[in-house]
């Protein structure tokens, strides 16, 4: 062991603290060895580095670990509002809408046959229809059906109250601030 | 049993949407991140503050958490900043916590610090009266380095401060710690 070696408490920490290269802590274990006195300083080095490891932590006030998550589930409720989520619990409102628009597209449609002046059927002479029977469909017939007027509108309709469906819900994402 | 559940169990938990997964790493790290806060900006109702704001941005950052440091360094790193951003909203001329910039503040004798700890006869009331002396960054340091015991390259992923800083940071804190035990503590201490 050199003659000029000082054992600094810097030095003595750093040895404390684990901080100090392989060769630089065989340097101090053997100039303590050579000068027992100095072991009281390290001796009082580790006793304050046990004080400082021994420090008890700070606790927080009782329902600290509550208030966190309530504060993170109130984070979370918007966006969970945000994602496109079927109400199922409002869905008797546009059913009842969609019946509602129906109604009022359909029903004047169904009466209006019934109101229609007498005069317009056209008489044709027996003469003139024709004795035998070809078999054809009678497309005429069937486009001025009321079941197939019915069913276009309420196609028409259904599909109506389901772009308002989807409307209500783009708007109701809205208002929640997404 | 919760508390044999490992940090990433509960993350992975936590990530799925389970609830109790993220009350489970509250209620695991609340006195840490706690005590850290409260050793920083030196006020328990502010610390409060800070460590709910620093678990709330956590949980929002999850998701990047890729696991390449332990989760408490992450969550450390998170309370630190909060804490730093926290003081300088107190005091917006604050652009650092250098300890010149910051000298040590000692309790003056007979001061209502000094004489409460005075009459304290427990060594650990001692050392953190003395603590609550020391700056916010040699604080943490001695808080992190001591009390948790974590390595100087954690604290420098904590504290964004080189291998060489983190160290110096480290010898002056206690150098100054130290001052103020023997000034003001020292009968405590003995």
């Amino acid at each position: 062991m050199e003659n000029n070696f000082l054992l600094t408490d810097d030095i003595l920490w750093d040895y404390a603290d684990g901080f100090l290269a392989r060769d630089e802590k065989l340097r101090v274990d053997t100039y303590l060895r050579q000068h027992p006195e100095q072991q009281a300083r390290l001796d009082a080095i580790m006793s304050e580095k046990r004080a400082f490891t021994a420090m008890p932590l700070e606790k927080p006030n009782t329902g600290f670990a509550q208030n966190v998550m309530a504060a993170w589930a109130a984070e979370q409720t918007p966006s969970k509002a945000a994602a496109p989520v079927k109400t199922k619990g409002h869905d008797w409102i546009l059913w009842a809408i969609s019946v509602a628009f129906g109604l009022m597209i359909v029903v004047p449609f169904m009466l209006a046959p019934s109101a229609a002046p007498s005069e317009l059927s056209l008489q044709i002479p027996e003469e003139y229809i024709p004795q035998f029977q070809v078999p054809t469909f009678d497309w005429a017939s069937f486009f001025s059906s009321a079941l197939l007027r019915n069913t276009v509108l309420l196609t028409m309709a259904f599909m109506g109250l389901k772009l308002l469906d989807k409307y209500l819900q783009v708007r109701n994402m809205r208002l929640s601030g997404h | 049993m919760s508390a044999a559940i490992s940090d990433e169990t509960l993350i992975q938990q936590a990530l799925g949407g389970r609830q109790t997964a993220f009350a489970a790493l509250v209620n695991r790290y609340e006195r840490y991140a706690f005590t850290l806060a409260l050793r920083m900006v030196k006020n328990r109702e502010d610390a409060h503050e800070v460590a709910q704001d620093a678990f709330l941005r956590a949980f929002r950052y999850l998701p990047d958490f890729r696991g390449e440091a332990k989760f408490s360094t992450w969550l450390y790193k998170i309370v630190y900043s909060t804490s730093l951003n926290f003081l300088r909203k107190q005091n917006p001329d604050i652009q650092s916590l250098d300890d010149e910039k910051h000298p040590v503040r000692v309790a003056d004798e007979g001061s209502p610090d000094a004489s409460h700890a005075m009459e304290q006869n427990d060594r650990n009331v001692a050392l953190q009266s003395a603590i609550a002396h020391l700056s916010s960054d040699d604080a943490a340091i001695i808080t992190l380095f001591y009390l948790y015991e974590h390595s100087l390259d954690e604290i420098c992923q904590i504290t964004n401060l080189t291998l060489t800083n983190a160290k110096t940071k480290l010898c002056r804190a206690r150098q100054r710690l130290k001052a103020i035990v023997e000034s003001k503590f020292a009968t405590e201490l003995v």
